[in-house]
């Protein structure tokens, strides 16, 4: 795949800032430890959110 | 002119271990060699130099990279170097690797060099796309067909084989990235758990206020239906209400004779006045258990006064009775049966000796006497038959004279015998036949004949006469000396044992004190004494009866007073006097009147009863009131509680605009996934239906047709299409169509993204294909080796076969069994 086309792809599909940057820091850890470092981040994202 | 592999070296990667260079042609190179020669190895080598990652090795196996190291290299060091020709300039490539070394970015850099200059690194490898003009991460999907991907999309499950194809095409990572963002359940879990807080916050909390205020209430009407009225629930009625027990229980500690507890100043509070209401509650048991305890030891005391001053009572009587006895008199009478009861002692003990002794002195005296009368009685029998000792003797000279006379007529016979057998000798000599003494003529032979006859017969017979007298003369003389020796041991027996008879008489005449004479009656003596004896016995069992019976009055006498003594000290203790006899029983009974007076007093409960009645109220008010506390308390948590429901509230918000968010990326990935695999598959459709109608795809549904079945995870339906008919692949497919399906969209990606690289690497292509198949795959890459340079690895000998058959230019590395230096290598033919 064109990373940079996935990226301008989904950039131009959402609509919300927050998500764009969501999606910036999902798409960073995937790129960083791809499938098992993008979970991580995700699960650490949860527990933050869950615990206040 | 594009770029080429020109040359690969090896050296400690995978199972190479020594170094190896391989010179790789235009056209098609053939890697051949079992299963586990290290052909896969070989080309996992060339996939690692160029993008430094080896796919089908991540995840544990390939952490930190030390699984591509050779275990058995000197130095733990893995080595590639490939160089590419073609273009200008010439492109070296090197990547190394040390077993434990750390890196930056998670992979080895590159070291590039061209034509004296050199890159490393990232700049290396931008270096390397920009002059290929390719993605060095596509490398993996684009020029290298592994033979796991084959078997991915030979899978039996859709969701495998799709990914096998988003491999091929290049779009499984947006696949990888859009699965990872499925975390709804979780996120659901999460909002749960936060709800479920909510719920306990908010609706119990309110709850258990209300609660509380209902408790009390209800609580209030029950008090005051049982009598409170409302100024009574109140902290200071409570503090009153102590007060007063508190100078209740005191008034009582000094009835009961202590000293009064000290309380601390009471603290205006339901707590602190709970705890001095607990504190009272205990004093008031112990104030009353030690009533109960003075109250039992006063009865104690009433009742051991009575007792001791009923017995001294009794004693006293008693006492007065036995006065009458007189001590003295029967220490007297002890004395004197004392001394007698020696003497009778003493005169038993000779009775009984002499009882004992006589029988058997006599016994002995009676044995001795026997046996003399037995020697005198052989003596007389002896005498009787041989005579007196002197008549022994003069017999036995008589015998021996008649033995010397027969002694010496033997001898005369004798010579006599001689003398004739020595005439008759000398006649049977001589044969004379007159006599030599008369010359009277003789008839020899009758002569010699008569005196033989003679001599045998006259004088024979008279010698065996005197031997047999002689024999008999012997015989009485033996029986004369054993007489002899016979009275004389008899004599000498009978002096002995008259000897001993004296002794035995002296000894018994020693016993009965007087000479033992002949007409003496032993028995008369001996059953006399035994009378006597019994007499002593009976006389000394009566006195000594008679000293027990006086010794037990004495000691009852004695005992009787100590006794007396004894509860004396312990009455005159009791009541505190030195009082005696009737005047001590009147003291006693002025004591058992004052104690009655001090019983009263412990009887008495109404202090105490009131006491606890007023505890059991002031506990009912403080229940009350702490309740009333407890309400206010909660009613005041209320606005922190609704606090922490916004803040919960506000985190269920934040996750389901995440869980949102999420849905909306993960979508749009999948329709990224979606349009971009579909677009792939428009552009290459010719391209692969080309290389599939090539590779004998199927003789009726010549073409293939990608479809989407399901979106989320993306499904692709690969359908065969004839000029009337659609089917489904993996329903009429046989495993070598879809090998050749697998390796149609491969071919043709590749093509697609050729670059300044049209390479092509094939790991075990053919691995799921019949003959037919293979023959046409051969030429298949025989033609396609015009435009690329291939690389077909495989240890299957009819592929090689088919190739050699149709590729007029094909290089062949054969790999033979591995060792611990590496694959060995036959030289490329």
């Amino acid at each position: 795949m064109s990373e940079e086309h996935f990226e301008t792809y989904i950039e131009k599909r959402l609509l919300r800032a927050d998500d764009k940057e969501l999606f910036q820091e999902l798409l960073k850890a995937f790129k960083e430890n791809s499938k098992d470092g993008l979970r991580k981040y995700l699960q650490n994202l949860l527990s933050q959110l869950e615990e206040g | 002119m594009p770029y080429r592999l020109s040359t690969l070296k090896l050296e400690g990667i995978r199972g190479f271990n020594n170094p190896v260079l391989i010179s790789f042609q235009e056209g098609v190179n053939l890697i051949y060699g079992p299963n586990g020669s290290g052909k896969s190895s070989l080309l996992q080598a060339l996939e690692w130099c160029i993008t430094g990652t080896v796919p089908y090795m991540k995840g544990g196996d390939f952490a930190r990279e030390d699984a591509i190291v050779n275990l058995f290299h000197p130095d733990e060091r893995a080595t590639v170097e490939l160089r590419l020709e073609g273009e200008t300039p010439v492109l070296m490539l090197k990547r190394t690797r040390k077993m434990g070394s750390s890196t930056g970015r998670g992979r080895q850099p590159l070291q590039l060099e061209m034509q004296g200059e050199s890159k490393k690194d990232e700049d290396a490898e931008k270096e390397l796309e920009s002059r290929l003009r390719i993605s060095l991460e596509g490398f993996s999907q684009n020029k290298y067909l592994h033979q796991e991907a084959i078997r991915e999309a030979l899978a039996s499950r859709p969701e495998e084989r799709s990914e096998a194809i988003d491999k091929l095409l290049g779009t499984f990572e947006v696949r990888e990235f859009a699965s990872a963002l499925d975390i709804d359940r979780q996120i659901d879990s999460a909002i749960k758990r936060i709800n479920s807080s909510l719920q306990s916050l908010d609706r119990d909390k309110i709850q258990f206020n209300l609660n509380l205020r209902r408790k009390l209430e209800d609580n209030q009407k029950a008090l005051m239906s049982r009598g409170f009225t409302k100024d009574e629930l109140t902290l200071g009625s409570a503090i009153e209400i102590l007060t007063s027990v508190r100078s209740l229980v005191a008034k009582t500690e000094e009835r009961f004779g202590q000293e009064p507890l000290q309380y601390p100043l009471l603290s205006p509070n339901v707590q602190a006045i709970a705890e001095a209401q607990k504190k009272l509650v205990d004093e008031t048991s112990i104030l009353d258990r030690t009533r109960m305890e003075l109250f039992r030891k006063s009865q104690e005391r009433v009742l051991s006064l009575q007792h001791l001053s009923k017995n001294y009572s009794s004693l006293l009587t008693r006492f007065a009775d036995s006065k009458a006895i007189d001590n003295n008199s029967l220490k007297k009478r002890m004395e004197t049966i004392d001394f007698e009861l020696m003497d009778l002692d003493a005169k038993g003990t000779i009775f009984q000796k002499k009882v004992t002794t006589l029988p058997s002195r006599r016994s002995v005296y009676e044995d001795l006497k026997r046996q003399l009368g037995d020697e005198q009685s052989k003596l007389a029998s002896l005498e009787q038959k041989f005579g007196k000792e002197e008549t022994i003797e003069k017999r036995t000279s008589q015998v021996d004279e008649e033995l010397k006379s027969c002694a010496a007529d033997l001898e005369k016979l004798s010579e006599h015998q001689r003398l004739i057998k020595i005439a008759i000798d000398v006649l049977e000599n001589t044969k004379a036949t007159a006599c030599p003494v008369c010359s009277q003529s003789v008839d020899n032979v009758t002569l010699v004949l008569e005196l033989k006859a003679k001599v045998s017969k006259d004088i024979g017979l008279s010698i065996g006469k005197l031997h047999d007298t002689e024999k008999q003369l012997k015989q009485t003389r033996q029986e004369l000396e054993d007489a002899k020796r016979n009275v004389e041991r008899l004599t000498q027996t009978m002096e002995a044992v008259n000897k001993e008879l004296k002794v035995a008489a002296d000894a018994i005449s020693a016993i009965i004190e007087k000479k033992l004479e002949e007409d003496t009656d032993l028995d008369v003596i001996w059953h006399d004494w035994d009378d006597e004896l019994k007499g002593v016995s009976n006389r000394v069992g009566k006195l000594r009866s008679e000293r027990r019976e006086i010794e037990e009055t004495i000691k009852h006498q004695d005992q009787l007073i100590s006794e007396l003594g004894m509860i004396k000290k312990q009455l005159q203790k009791e009541t505190g006097s030195l009082a005696e006899g009737s005047s001590l029983l009147d003291k006693v009974k002025e004591c058992l009147s004052q104690i009655d007076v001090e019983c009263g007093k412990y009887k008495e409960t109404s202090d105490i009863d009131e006491s606890r009645l007023m505890l059991t109220r002031l506990s009912e008010i403080l229940i009350y009131l702490r309740d009333e506390e407890n309400l206010e308390v909660s009613e005041r948590e209320l606005p922190v509680v609704s606090k922490q429901i916004q803040d919960l509230k506000a985190r269920v918000t934040s996750l389901q605009l995440l869980a949102g968010s999420l849905q909306s990326i993960r979508k749009l990935a999948n329709e990224f996934e979606r349009d971009t695999s579909l677009a792939r598959f428009k552009i290459l459709e010719n391209e692969i239906n080309s290389f599939y109608s090539a590779i004998l795809g199927h003789p009726h549904f010549a073409k293939l047709r990608v479809e989407v079945e399901r979106e989320e995870p993306l499904i692709y339906s690969i359908r065969a299409v004839s000029t009337s008919e659609v089917t489904y692949i993996p329903t009429r497919f046989s495993t070598a169509q879809l090998n050749a399906t697998a390796l149609a969209i491969f071919m043709s990606n590749s093509a697609q993204m050729a670059g300044e690289l049209p390479l092509m690497i094939l790991d075990d292509p053919t691995q799921s294909m019949d003959s037919a198949h293979k023959e046409a795959f051969a030429k298949l890459i025989t033609k396609a080796s015009s435009q690329y340079q291939i690389i077909v690895s495989t240890e299957d000998e009819e592929t090689k076969d088919f190739l050699v058959k149709h590729c007029s230019k094909i290089m062949i590395y054969e790999f033979g069994q591995w060792t611990i230096t590496g694959p060995s290598l036959k030289e490329p033919t």
